[in-house]
């Protein structure tokens, strides 16, 4: 138990630290307020100087008539399919990978690693063209196949952290379920990956948020506007030849960074308890 | 078993996911058309943005399918931003679309210079532009060699827009938009500017005089505006769009680029670029007084909260040339399989009643054809049709042709010049200190695009 007197002493560190959280939170929370009060403005107040962060006139219809200005709905289904499917393949064949790389033992093993890690290097500009050519030979152009077929082959960031992951189960555990029987695919479906709750759920939301927000690649690949995802949807809302159309695009970007909180929040649960789980780490 | 069960599930899983997401044979959208259907119908692709400004596109390509059964349209929308990157991974991978212009930096010389454009020149005998009120002038900015390239939809000029009630505030009379009026001239505009702009600690009072954009951005032409050229004149005649070399170095073209420079640094007439309305228009915003940009400008007119008026730009020494045009000239694609369809699809287009309903459907993007100028002149609210009639012709008159479009490789070369010259316009260095070195590296630049040409 502390005492008084050191209770004394911490209070003013504390709450200097609390106060200089709270401006940090105010300042990383302003672009997310402004983007809020933006929303509920009317074209009229989006004029004007300086800015409003309390809209004078509230216009709670910009949630509903945003329906009437774009396919919201449409574009929001097709963003879940690409990016559901995309985190499903990425959570498979990734965890299958990397628990491949720990667990096997084969020459060239450190190399291939390396050469996988390395991939991460080169930018995606650099391989868009060669990967176009080949979709369009497979006739996956305008399709979601581009998009969602390569998750289904691994993602090397994510085997990379799952590698981490993986290489702290204790070989005792799959040596002990191997005496008992236990296949290797089993030991990797039934043992590993429910200890590795923590690092799904990370590989889960990347892979969401990332797909989620991808931009060029929908771009390239789809060519019919009822496939289109919503970032194509967002950033077609501007143009250098119009005023920019703020309240829309904020509602607009408010809708589609819903499914990204409600995912984080569902993750978040998940990671807490599997941390609890993987108390047989070494 | 169980694990041969997991892996046939795996196995299915995947296939329903090929399955459910592969696409339909008719909607690859792929360039250069799709072969007759069974019906002898041929699909065309048009790419254009998906930007309200071009909702014409997919309007007017639903009233063409009725008229033409035969011809399907396909529309290929791309965000504004990503209009160049998703056009060079199709041309790279051969699968151009039929029908496109230039909407982001690479215009049409970039396609030119690399023989990706279909000639014309056959189709033009049921084309007579004349007759469609499309100026000669602006033909002839796609025409090489006697072939026409491209059919120019839409030309929009720079102009001036001025607030007029912070010209009557200020009690100034409004400039003239007639381009004959020798009175208005750059120095006229900035002793304007000067008494329009209000200074103050307060944020909410002050007000700025100008702001210039004439050349939309792009630096490198605004030294032509003063009478100074920056490529050698031969560069848009005979050579292409490929410069032999640049003249930034040259005192003139120095002096240009300070005196632009001065306008926020010594003047003070002009907004710097950290001077912004939570990211919408100063100008708009009631901030500004008189503003020089692209045509383009005048779509926020109707959301505006003040009386606007459209003016010409001033006199600033260079007697041929004062202000810029871009001009959308409508192109096919070498490698088109239904060339005469594609045509027909922009021949369609440039008739009169077309050209009006693509001013409205656009929300105010200026027609190329004059017969539709009434009703371009007549669609901002509360601004003087015979102002805009006389922008809009005055601009044509005068107007040089945007560098972005006829210059291969121009938005590396942006790049290039937007970055060295950064540190003038935010005062960090005078342009006299830039100018030599940025000589330099664009000569060499223009080298290297000089030689992959000549591959």
């Amino acid at each position: 138990m502390a005492s008084t007197s050191e209770r004394k002493t911490a209070a003013p560190g504390r709450l200097l630290g609390f106060i200089v959280l709270l401006v940090l939170s105010i300042v990383m929370l302003m672009p997310a307020l402004f983007m809020i009060s933006t929303s509920f403005k009317s074209n009229a107040e989006l004029l004007l100087f300086p800015p409003t962060l309390i809209p004078k006139d509230i216009r709670f219809d910009n949630y509903t008539t945003i329906f009437e200005k774009m396919e919201l709905l449409l574009y929001y289904k097709n963003s879940l399919l690409v990016s559901g499917f995309i985190v499903i393949g990425t959570l498979l064949s990734s965890s299958y990978i990397a628990f491949g790389f720990v667990r096997y033992r084969a020459p060239g093993r450190n190399a291939l690693f390396m050469i996988l890690v390395a991939t991460l290097m080169i930018p995606y500009p650099a391989t868009m063209i060669p990967q176009f050519v080949l979709f369009k030979n497979l006739g996956w152009v305008d399709s979601y196949l581009p998009l969602i077929v390569p998750a289904f082959f691994g993602s090397a960031y994510m085997i990379f952290l799952l590698r981490q992951f993986f290489s702290n189960l204790t070989d005792e555990l799959f040596e002990a379920a191997r005496i008992d029987g236990c296949s290797e695919f089993r030991s990797f479906w039934n043992i590993a990956l429910p200890l590795c709750g923590p690092a799904l759920a990370t590989v889960a939301i990347f892979s969401f948020l990332w797909s989620w927000d991808d931009l060029l690649g929908p771009v390239i690949y789809l060519n019919s506007n009822d496939k289109y995802t919503l970032p194509i949807a967002l950033a077609g809302l501007s143009s250098k030849f119009r005023v920019v159309p703020w309240n829309t695009l904020m509602v607009a970007a408010i809708y589609t960074v819903l499914p990204c909180i409600a995912l984080f929040s569902f993750c978040q649960k998940y990671f807490v308890e599997g941390i609890s789980l993987t108390g047989t780490k070494s | 078993m169980i694990t041969k069960t997991r892996l046939a599930m795996t196995t299915l899983a995947l296939a329903l996911v090929l399955g459910g997401c592969s696409s339909s044979p008719s909607s690859n959208g792929e360039a250069s058309g799709t072969e007759n259907g069974k019906n002898g119908v041929q699909e065309i692709s048009v790419y254009t943005t998906n930007s309200p400004d071009r909702l014409w596109v997919k309007k007017l390509s639903s009233e063409f399918e009725k008229t033409h059964k035969n011809i399907k349209v396909k529309i290929i929308e791309v965000p504004f931003d990503n209009f160049d990157s998703k056009l060079q991974t199709m041309l790279a991978s051969n699968t151009p679309p039929d029908i496109t212009t230039h909407i982001g930096w690479a215009g049409f010389s970039e396609y030119m210079s690399k023989d990706q454009l279909l000639d014309l020149s056959p189709y033009m005998d049921s084309f007579n532009a004349a007759e469609l009120g499309i100026p000669e002038e602006l033909m002839k900015i796609f025409q090489v060699n006697g072939k026409q390239y491209a059919i120019p939809l839409q030309a929009f000029v720079s102009l001036m827009l001025y607030n007029k009630d912070l010209f009557d505030k200020a009690g100034i009379p409004y400039p003239p938009s007639s381009y004959d009026d020798a009175t208005w001239t750059w120095d006229k505009m900035l002793e304007d500017a000067k008494k329009l702009t209000v200074v103050s600690n307060d944020i909410t009072k002050v007000q700025y005089g100008l702001s210039w954009a004439w050349s939309g951005g792009g630096r490198e032409q605004d030294p032509q505006y003063f009478g100074h050229d920056v490529f050698p004149a031969d560069t848009f005649t005979s050579n292409k769009g490929l410069a032999a070399e640049n003249f930034f170095g040259n005192p003139d073209v120095t002096n240009d680029l300070q005196k632009l420079a001065d306008l926020v640094l010594k003047d003070k007439v002009a907004p710097p670029a950290e001077f912004s309305v939570g990211g919408s228009d100063a100008f708009l915003a009631g901030k500004i007084a008189m503003a020089v940009d692209g045509a383009w400008r005048l779509s926020g007119v109707n959301d505006a909260g003040f009386r606007m008026g459209v003016a010409a730009i001033p006199m600033g020494g260079n007697s041929k040339v004062r202000d810029v045009l871009w001009t959308d000239g409508y192109w096919i694609f070498k490698g088109s399989k239904h060339p005469e369809a594609a045509f027909e699809w922009i021949k369609f287009m440039a008739q009169k009643e077309n050209q009006e309903q693509m001013i409205e459907l656009s929300g105010g993007s200026p027609s190329a054809s004059q017969l539709a100028l009434d009703k371009y002149a007549n669609f901002f609210k509360g601004v003087d049709p015979t102002e805009i009639k006389n922008v809009v012709n005055g601009g044509i008159q005068y107007g040089a042709e945007g560098y972005a479009h006829l210059m291969p490789g121009s938005g590396e070369m942006h790049t290039l010049i937007d970055n060295e010259l950064n540190p003038v316009f935010n005062g960090s260095k005078k342009a006299s200190q830039v100018t030599p070195e940025l000589q330099q590296k664009l000569n060499t630049m223009l080298e290297k695009n000089r030689k992959r040409d000549s591959k």
